[in-house]
């Protein structure tokens, strides 16, 4: 029997290839895929500090306390959605030199302590420097949060011997909110130069409580009111303080979107003799908030024929806004009959109107 | 001569027995296989140790520069503060990342001006050290060139992670550093 000759070399070549694959490049391959597995985490890592540090959003003002020994106060509002821990506050004194430096960390005089945690739209935190303010002297306010941002308060530098911004609290600003109906949320932000701008409220309005009076301690400037009821009605009003310091801001329209008043306030004296024309005038006023096309349409229980058509149109119907529409009607037949206006399913009053021989 | 010629024809005439008796002389299929699995088995290893030798060199230059790619990642800081008094910049820094870092070179120059080219050497912090830990702040102070008092400066700070940095060297792999500017205004 003849036996099958086979190459030995080629076997030998074969299970050197198949060594060096998985004994060398197989493991490269997967350490290069660590390696990149180790740098994308750390690319990742990167960009998430660096996006939530982009998304800290603090209010800080700084001012000098008169009622309590002048001292240095200053206040943090965290105004953003991710919670901030406040690492330092620095306050600098120009005329010390390197003596007016006061760094507040750990374990530092401040009250509260730092590093102080201060969650979205907590309420405002004062941090108390204990450092007493000198008439004359000029102090820079710093803030340093644990992901690297600095606030520096808008009235910084602060002058010792002026409170703080002269100007803080200067006028109080009376906003009274009328008419708000029972069951809707309002929202209501005060945007200009308020400590915390924009100020915002939001208030559910109930059948005992429908307006609402608020105070704002203000500064001299201009102030921008809004008010909407989160389904479309909006209203903004713009003042200047000191010359408003009290404003009202009606909601009776808030609830309605779309609202119409349909009368018929003119119609002939009765009766009128057959075969004659006249005239039906109805009213139709715009009591929403959106801007309508209105049609009005005549409705009858007669034969009697309508001149003008049965329809009439109304564009562009403004809110408040009243608009006039006639038909012109002949009295074709003896008889009382009733007349009425319907425009987006709201129904007038209806006339009676008798034609006679 | 002649006996270089003799010695030439005897030469040929073996060439020409052994081509006479070509069929008859050879090696066995065993000894051909052993020679020639041999062979593979030797151009095999050669291959193995090019390859192990090429894979290593790989494998350890591609981690080296991940490492410091990663190490470039984690590195941050930011200035808090700047003050300028009798001629010295005090540089407040704040290591905002998440890697121990070293300042290789401070670089202060007026505002609007061309940047002087870095001169790196290891900077040593207010407390006598030049490692600024994660989460670390700590002062260095600069001397600064009379000329640039009362000018709006720029203050630039070079860094670099700790696990790349090169005290032999400190310029060494500074592309791999961070550079923070910071505005400081008269």
């Amino acid at each position: 029997m003849h036996k099958k000759k086979k190459a030995i070399s080629n076997i030998v070549a074969a299970i050197i290839m198949f060594a060096t694959l998985f004994s060398i490049i197989i493991p490269l391959i997967f350490y290069i895929q660590n390696e990149n597995v180790l740098y994308n985490s750390a690319v990742i890592e990167r960009r998430e500090l660096d996006y939530y540090r982009s998304q800290e959003d603090l209010e800080v003002h700084a001012y000098e306390d008169l009622k309590d020994n002048n001292k240095i106060k200053v206040e943090a509002y965290n105004k953003g959605d991710i919670s901030v821990i406040i690492e330092r506050i620095w306050i600098i004194d120009r005329n010390l030199g390197l003596d007016g430096i006061y760094i507040f960390e750990n374990n530092s005089d401040c009250t509260p302590d730092l590093p102080y945690l201060l969650n979205p739209r907590e309420k405002v935190v004062t941090f108390d420097t204990g450092i007493k303010a000198i008439v004359g002297h000029f102090y820079d306010v710093k803030i340093v949060t644990r992901r690297g941002n600095i606030y520096i308060p808008k009235e910084s530098p602060l002058q010792g011997g002026h409170g703080g911004n002269p100007a803080k609290y200067a006028y109080s600003l009376i906003v009274t909110i009328v008419n708000m109906h029972p069951g809707t949320t309002y929202n209501f932000t005060l945007v200009g130069n308020v400590p915390y701008s924009p100020y915002t409220l939001i208030y559910k309005a109930t059948a005992s409580v429908q307006d609402i009076s608020m105070s704002f301690g203000v500064n001299a400037g201009e102030y921008t009111l809004y008010m909407s009821d989160g389904a479309g009605w909006n209203i903004e009003e713009t003042i200047s303080v000191p010359q408003t310091l009290a404003v009202v801001m009606d909601c009776s329209l808030s609830h309605i979107m779309y609202g119409l008043e349909v009368t018929i306030y003119s119609y002939p004296k009765n009766p009128l003799k057959i075969n004659s024309t006249f005239t039906i005038r109805a009213k139709i006023k715009n009591i929403g908030y959106s801007t309508l096309d209105v049609v009005a349409v005549l409705r009858t229980n007669s034969t009697w024929e309508i001149i003008s058509g049965e329809e009439q149109y109304i564009e562009d119907l403004q809110s408040m806004e009243e608009a006039i529409v006639s038909w012109d009607v002949k009295a074709t037949t003896i008889g009382k009959f009733g007349f009425w206006v319907v425009a987006d399913n709201i129904e007038s009053n209806a006339v009676i109107i008798e034609a006679k021989k | 001569m002649n006996i270089f010629y003799t010695y030439f024809k005897k030469i040929i005439e073996i060439f020409k027995i052994n081509k006479r008796n070509k069929s008859r002389i050879g090696i066995s299929p065993v000894v051909s296989n052993v020679i020639l699995a041999s062979t593979t088995l030797l151009i095999g290893f050669i291959m193995i140790g090019t390859t192990m030798n090429w894979s290593l060199t790989t494998s350890m230059e591609y981690g080296v520069a991940t490492e410091k790619a990663i190490a470039s990642q984690k590195s941050n800081l930011i200035i808090e503060h700047v003050q300028i008094i009798n001629n010295k910049a005090y540089i407040y820094l704040y290591n905002i990342g998440r890697i121990p870092l070293r300042i290789v070179c401070v670089n202060i120059y007026e505002l609007g001006e061309a940047p002087p080219s870095p001169k790196y050497e290891l900077k040593t912090f207010t407390d006598g050290k030049t490692l600024l830990d994660i989460n670390d702040f700590k002062c260095l102070i600069e001397d600064i060139n009379p000329s640039l008092i009362g000018k709006s400066l720029v203050i630039r700070v070079y860094a670099i992670a700790f696990t790349i940095f090169d005290p032999y060297e400190p310029a060494k792999n500074i592309e791999w550093g961070i550079k923070i500017d910071y505005l400081y205004n008269a």
